[in-house]
């Protein structure tokens, strides 16, 4: 370590009066990006302490990136600079919380498995299934507006967060939006803060808006023999009045890593539709989406409880497949419109066998956002353009393809996040004036930022 | 930072006039005295004449006048219909006022994608209206959706009554077109989800233009439920039935619609709508809840229950269209109703948490002996909207002012029962003095911040949103439909 | 009056007599939920010429700000008097009343060119309220319609000598019919079966000329449902052309003479078919609210008697032994029996009985068709604007049948049928459907 660094160090420690700071290699290492890792970890413990840490970097020139679990870090491109990792961690208490409101804050640092525990006291949830699943933490979900397939029906943090504390680079603490679920009192600066990867401030507090949990749940899959077929389905579903809690169409390989064993056929698919509900509820739906799917060719099974809630964990969470070695993958997610997803299904099925890439598709029904699994075996030359080419395929058709997860072993990759509009400069200005020396995550966001 | 615009020189205008007509057309620059004063208002009150008006039919069209008037330093304000209660669309310091009136066009209906594309005057009723036979609707309903239009709604981040389900008007737009205060156009969002980068679309919505004019809006369309219920529960206490509102959510029961009407009101309703409510009762919730026909009975059946354990007198089920009609008609027509019995009144729009209206309720009738002025109330019970309607007679300055300080308290206590300043009426020029009770200097600095990023010389409506600092905390109660300050009356 | 600096130039404030007051348009709070009901707002999109801006113009009159001038004038005229922002409003404005009584000030104390006053009067006081001059006038167009003269006018292009508002007349002009409806004045027609109702009939007076069939078919209509129909000699122009020109003067004149005439008949109800003229004469007491009591109180007996043909028979419970049609029929709602006498439901119930008949809802029936009254003679370009919306409305229905419940509503219909590309579709009125419907069910066809 460098003096200068140890100059700094010090001075960090004693802005944060004392808190946890620690540069500790192994745990420094745990926290790495884009193969940088930190100088530090600083775990403060109030809000207060995180904006002096975020002031004292942003005046000493330092990049600090927000963190808590480490499941968002790989997405975003690697940090130009990286001094810093502020780790909310200790962050993670529940207050205010108002189960007939349906309202709550939280402390970004709680995990949302954690979360979902305690709310069930009261059979209330907050109705997100991100990449991470339950060790992910409420302010990177938010921080990224993380969401699965609960998505179709229950919209993104973006729909959820009433209001945000942050904490910014000047040092100061301030509050967006509110704690009631209706609210239009000056710039919904919310928004701006959900999903902007902690590049403008920290999130330091979250008031959310809750949910009443489903009293029951049950699980079917539908396997078509075609695309043509889960389409028409999905046509039908989506006119149809039903309101299931979510629906994936997978590929063979997505079947694989749901770990659904009883489908055979290595061009056909599979869609999972969880429905919730009272008894009577489910038990109309499922009739209901069993007529719509014989209707079309497709054969419905039920999923045993005990087999649905780990295959959906593992639809969901997006981890790294058991049995490709770890490293090999990249994950993206590509947003499509809603009616697009089996012809990009096809495309990526088509592009990707030619460059003889084996992958794995979720594609939910009712959003467009298709996350894929490339499982590449070096050497990965030809990846590049692969992921470039399945970019123009989604970004011709008015989406965006972002790339969740490169392996930095296979060298440097594909800018995470695709070519910006008409309005990048507006988040350049934006950027500049709430991160003026580019202390939070620099280099890692949209166009650089 | 910025300057504080003041409208249109006596020596501009000839020259600013000729320009835009020979931009627009003849027909389509208003400036006559005559003319301008028809633009001095919105559903809120009379606040101030613009200086031009005009109508452009393209974003090429806005994109011109807005050069025009950076060049000229000229203020700007957009206009959808002019059913705004707060006072967004009146030109607060003169100015041109861009009338959306004839950029009223469906460009795109999508419905496989659940998409629609619209110039900013399409009316939101219109909207569904298109997509109905398909069974598809437009969801944010303000009362006002026959009339008002979506760019408006998009300024104004509108709510309505269903947005309790399904979310205001924010979580219902996916894209924007926008011009900027340098005449430069960006297209934020899009028809996908989850573009990357900053949320600019969230921003946009509900910055009561002052960021930007929408010139184009892409937004999500919903299915029709397969079965909807409406219920009237009938109480013969306040107190009853606003316990009843956190019950039925305690129930884990989330209605489409949860919406209180107090015995006041709710005769002065019955009497303009013979839409059945009894005439005897103190309080009465309007529920709705939709879904497939076995979530929508289940549901409909366990609030009855609720509503019973609460002492609901009588718990009424539309049994047809008709009757969910007409139970919704004295809803919609409520306001208009307490107008038939008052001369003048003044609607507040604040929030609080559902759980705290029993004791709001109760503070506001304190409002009323303390000032000695009738209350009127009717809201969105299920998301804790309140819409206080204080009745006075305009005529009469005394009263004019006991109902500004007794508007005031009640917005007050909405704030330190943790709620908000409004919840879907907008800040406009009648709450802008307020927001400091809500937001601590600091917030609105950052505030400030944004609107120099999009807005630096603050031409794009300015004295909106942003307390002026001219005044200290105080509601610009010009305000009420036919307001205290209402200068018509 | 004194002089003024009013916006507009010209005078400030109202005129002595009726005008718009306070109590009435103090109710209009401008939320604006009129706006999008407002045919010319949804043609022009200009607050000038929407009803609330209308309402905020007689406003800043009587508070001194616009003058009773060219600008005033231009869009109060403008306005259809539809009042289809009174179904909009929530508040509960007469806005007719108010409109009404703005165009009595213009009438008053604004000074029109002198062509357009001398047709006017010629028209509206010198011809209409004159059954024999009507007639007169009404047999010498006759002559003109079936001698062949019109052919070679309409073909020679003379009518572009003509001055704007003239020639617009020529394609709506009504058809003179025969015989004239004049000649059953004073006739007592019996009740088929047993008599269950007695009932006067108003005519109408350019009605009488020129539906004359619609008058006889009325009348038929009704005695097949038990009512003794009478048509009392004397009756004349109900005074609603009048009403809306703001001649009101005129108006209660003719709803004086109307009053007497139906006053002694022991009538169960008063009945007309022509919706413009039912919702002013269920209006009578408010030309008569500042005037004698006498009349006013006589005004409001003969105004609750008052009902629209398809209002009265939805009311007795119609007679439906009818005939089959097979015919895929729409319905646009006249705009003063859907707005000013909020009758919505009578005619379509009506209709609902006849067997085969298949009601397409037209998409904006409550939007006005650019009709109202003599509005498509002064109006002519909004009218045209008005009625081709309502014609793209039509087509989208694929209706074979056109019906209203108005004579106005049914000569603008008419002429936009004929300029349409399925100028064989039929323009009716729901009593002339029911007429057929009764018809094709009686072998013998038999008359009255």
């Amino acid at each position: 370590m460098t003096n200068a660094a140890e100059v700094w160090l010090a001075g960090l420690a004693s802005t944060m009066g004392g808190q946890q700071v620690t540069a500790e290699p192994s745990t420094c290492a745990a926290l790495a990006t884009g193969g940088i890792a930190p100088h530090c970890v600083a775990y403060p413990t109030t809000p207060e302490s995180v904006a002096a840490a975020l002031r004292f970097a942003s005046e000493s020139g330092l990049a600090v990136i927000p963190c808590r679990n480490a499941t968002k870090l790989p997405i975003g491109n690697p940090p130009r600079r990286y001094d810093i990792a502020l780790s909310v961690k200790e962050l993670n208490q529940v207050w205010r919380y108002e189960p007939n409101d349906l309202t709550v804050s939280v402390e970004p640092g709680m995990k949302l498995g954690d979360f979902q525990h305690f709310l069930a006291r009261h059979q209330l949830w907050i109705p997100l299934d991100p990449p991470g699943g339950d060790r992910a933490s409420l302010g990177g979900i938010v921080a990224a507006n993380a969401s699965g397939p609960y998505r179709a029906r229950y919209g993104a943090p973006r729909d959820m967060v009433l209001g945000l504390s942050i904490a910014t680079t000047e040092g100061k603490i301030i509050k967006t939006g509110g704690r009631v679920v209706k609210n239009v009192a000056g710039y919904d600066l919310t928004k701006l803060f959900v999903g902007s990867f902690g590049t403008l401030g920290v999130i330091v507090d979250i008031n959310l808006k809750l949910f009443p949990a489903p009293a029951c749940r049950s699980t079917w899959a539908f396997h078509a023999a075609a695309l043509n077929g889960t389409q028409m389905f999905r046509r039908k579903l989506l006119r149809s009045p039903l309101n299931p809690l979510r629906a994936v169409l997978m590929d063979e390989g997505g079947r694989r890593l749901a770990g659904a064993p009883w489908s055979q056929g290595s061009d056909t698919f599979d869609i999972w539709i969880e429905f919730g509900g009272s008894e009577r509820v489910i038990r109309r739906s499922i009739a209901a989406a069993i007529e719509l799917a014989r209707s079309v060719g497709l054969e419905p099974r039920e999923i045993a409880d005990d087999e649905a809630r780990p295959g959906w964990q593992r639809i969901t969470e997006c981890n790294p497949p058991p049995n490709a070695s770890g490293s090999h993958e990249v994950l993206l997610k590509a947003a499509l419109p809603i009616d697009g997803v089996e012809e990009f299904l096809a495309h990526a099925r088509s592009e990707t066998g030619r460059a003889r890439v084996p992958l794995a598709c979720f594609a939910q029904l009712g959003t467009g956002i298709v996350r894929v699994f490339l499982l590449p075996e070096p050497p990965f030359e030809n990846l590049f353009t692969l992921v470039e080419r399945l970019r123009g395929a989604v970004v011709g058709k008015g989406g965006s393809l972002v790339v969740e997860r490169w392996p930095i072993e296979m060298g440097p990759g594909v800018d995470s996040w695709g070519p910006m509009g008409d309005d990048f400069r507006v988040m350049r200005e934006l950027k500049n004036v709430w991160d003026p020396h580019g202390a939070l995550s620099p280099g890692r966001y949209v166009g650089g930022l | 930072m910025s300057v504080e615009p003041g409208g249109i020189l006596p020596s501009q205008k000839a020259r600013v006039v000729d320009s835009l007509q020979r931009l627009l057309g003849r027909d389509h620059v208003l400036y006559q005295p005559e003319d301008l004063m028809l633009y001095e208002y919105d559903g809120l009150s009379t606040h101030g004449t613009p200086d031009a008006v005009v109508f452009p039919l393209s974003t090429e069209d806005v994109v011109e006048i807005v050069r025009l008037a950076a060049r000229e330093r000229i203020p700007i304000v957009a206009r959808g219909a002019g059913t705004g209660l707060s006072g967004g669309a009146v030109a607060a310091v003169g100015g041109i006022v861009v009338g959306f009136s004839r950029m009223n066009k469906i460009l795109a209906i999508d419905l496989e994608n659940q998409r629609a594309r619209v110039q900013p005057g399409v009316v939101n009723a219109d909207l569904s209206l298109a997509v109905a036979a398909e069974g598809y609707y437009y969801a944010p309903d303000p009362s006002s959706q026959k009339a008002c239009t979506l760019g408006g709604n998009v300024a104004e981040n509108s709510g309505g009554p269903h947005t309790l389900a399904y979310g205001v008007t924010t979580n219902h737009v996916l894209g924007l077109e926008v011009v900027l205060p340098d005449a430069s156009v960006v297209h934020t969002g899009g028809s996908c989800w989850d573009r990357p980068g900053y949320d600019l679309t969230g921003l946009m919505v509900g910055s009561e233009g002052t960021l930007g004019i929408v010139t184009e809006i892409t937004v999500r369309l919903c299915r029709k439920p397969e079965m909807v219920q409406t219920l009237l529960a009938v109480f013969d206490s306040v107190a009853d039935a606003t316990r009843t509102v956190a019950a039925i959510t305690a129930r884990g029961i989330t209605p489409s619609a949860l919406e209180m009407m107090d015995g006041f009101t709710l005769r002065a309703v019955e009497e303009a709508t013979h839409a059945g409510y009894p005439m005897d009762s103190a309080a009465v919730l309007l529920i709705e809840v939709e879904g497939i026909e076995e979530a929508a009975t289940e549901d409909a059946a366990q609030i009855e229950a609720v509503c019973g354990e609460n002492l609901a007198r009588e718990v009424r089920r539309a049994r047809t269209s008709a009757e969910r009609e007409l139970l919704w008609r004295g809803r919609k027509n409520a306001f208009g109703a307490l107008g038939r019995i008052s001369p003048s009144y003044y609607v507040q729009d604040g929030v609080i948490p559902r759980t705290r209206l029993p004791e709001m309720m109760e503070f506001i009738a304190s409002m009323e002996s303390k000032y000695g002025l009738r209350i009127g109330n009717i809201f969105h019970a299920g998301d804790g909207n309140l819409h206080p309607l204080l009745m006075y007679d305009s005529r009469n300055p005394e009263q004019s002012r006991r109902v500004v300080q007794a508007a005031g308290e009640i917005i007050t206590r909405c704030v330190e029962l943790g709620g908000s300043i409004t919840g879907e009426h907008g800040v406009g020029l009648e709450k802008n003095e307020l927001m400091p009770v809500l937001f601590s200097e600091n917030d609105l600095a950052m505030m400030r911040t944004i609107k120099s990023v999009f807005n630096p010389d603050g031409m794009l409506n300015p004295g909106k949103v942003l307390p002026t600092g001219k005044m200290c905390g105080e509601l610009r109660v010009s305000a009420g439909a036919g307001g205290p300050g209402d200068e018509r009356r | 009056m004194k002089a003024t600096t009013a916006a507009g130039g010209g005078f400030v404030g109202y005129g002595p007599g009726e005008k718009p007051r306070w109590e009435e348009y103090s109710k209009c709070i401008h939320c604006g939920l009129c706006l999008n009901a407002c045919p010319t707002y949804r043609e022009l999109g200009l607050e000038m010429d929407s009803p609330r801006g209308r309402i905020h113009q007689m406003i800043q009159v009587d508070r001194g700000r616009l003058a009773v001038a060219e600008s005033f004038v231009r869009h109060i005229d403008l306005c259809l008097d539809c009042r289809s922002c009174e179904t909009a409003c929530p508040s509960g404005v007469e806005y007719g009343r108010l409109v009404e009584a703005a165009r009595g000030q213009i009438q008053e104390y604004y000074r029109r060119p002198a062509a357009f006053r001398l047709l006017q009067r010629f028209f509206l006081c010198q011809i209409l309220p004159h059954p024999s001059r009507l007639e007169k006038l009404g047999k010498l167009l006759r002559f003109y319609q079936r001698s062949g003269a019109e052919r070679v006018v309409l073909a020679s292009g003379l009518l572009k000598l003509l001055p704007r508002h003239v020639a617009a007349l020529a394609p709506l002009a009504p058809r003179m019919e025969k015989p004239f409806f004049t000649e059953r004045l004073g006739a007592v027609v019996p009740a088929e079966g047993p008599r269950r109702y007695r009932v006067g009939f108003l005519a109408g007076c350019i009605a009488s000329l020129a539906f004359a069939r619609l008058n006889e078919a009325t009348v038929r209509v009704l005695a097949r449902n038990g009512c003794e129909v009478v048509i009392p000699a004397g009756q004349g122009c109900c005074g609603a052309l009048q009403v809306h020109s703001g001649l009101r003067e005129r108006a209660r004149e003719l709803a004086l003479r109307n009053i007497r005439v139906f006053e002694d008949g022991g009538f169960d109800a008063i009945v007309t078919n022509a919706a413009g003229c039912g919702s002013v004469l269920k209006e009578y007491p408010q030309l008569f609210e500042h005037e004698q009591q006498a009349h006013y109180t006589a005004a409001q007996a003969f105004s609750k008697r008052m009902r629209d043909v398809t209002e009265f028979l939805d009311e007795i419970g119609l007679n439906s032994s009818f005939g089959r049609l097979e015919r895929r029929v729409t319905y646009q709602d006249s705009c003063h029996l859907l707005h000013a006498q909020r009758i919505r439901s009578a005619p379509r119930n009506l209709m609902a009985h006849v067997p085969g008949i298949n009601l397409i809802e037209l998409k904006e029936s409550e939007i006005c068709c650019g009709s109202a009254g003599i509005y498509n003679v002064l109006h002519p370009e909004m009218a045209s604007r008005l009625l081709q919306s309502k014609m793209k409305r039509v087509d989208e229905s694929e209706a074979d049948w056109i019906v209203t419940a108005n004579p106005g509503c049914l000569l603008q219909l008419s002429a936009g049928v004929r300029a349409s590309s399925r100028p064989e579709r039929r323009v009716m009125h729901v009593i002339e459907l029911l007429d057929e419907a009764y018809e094709c069910n009686s072998a013998s066809g038999r008359r009255i």
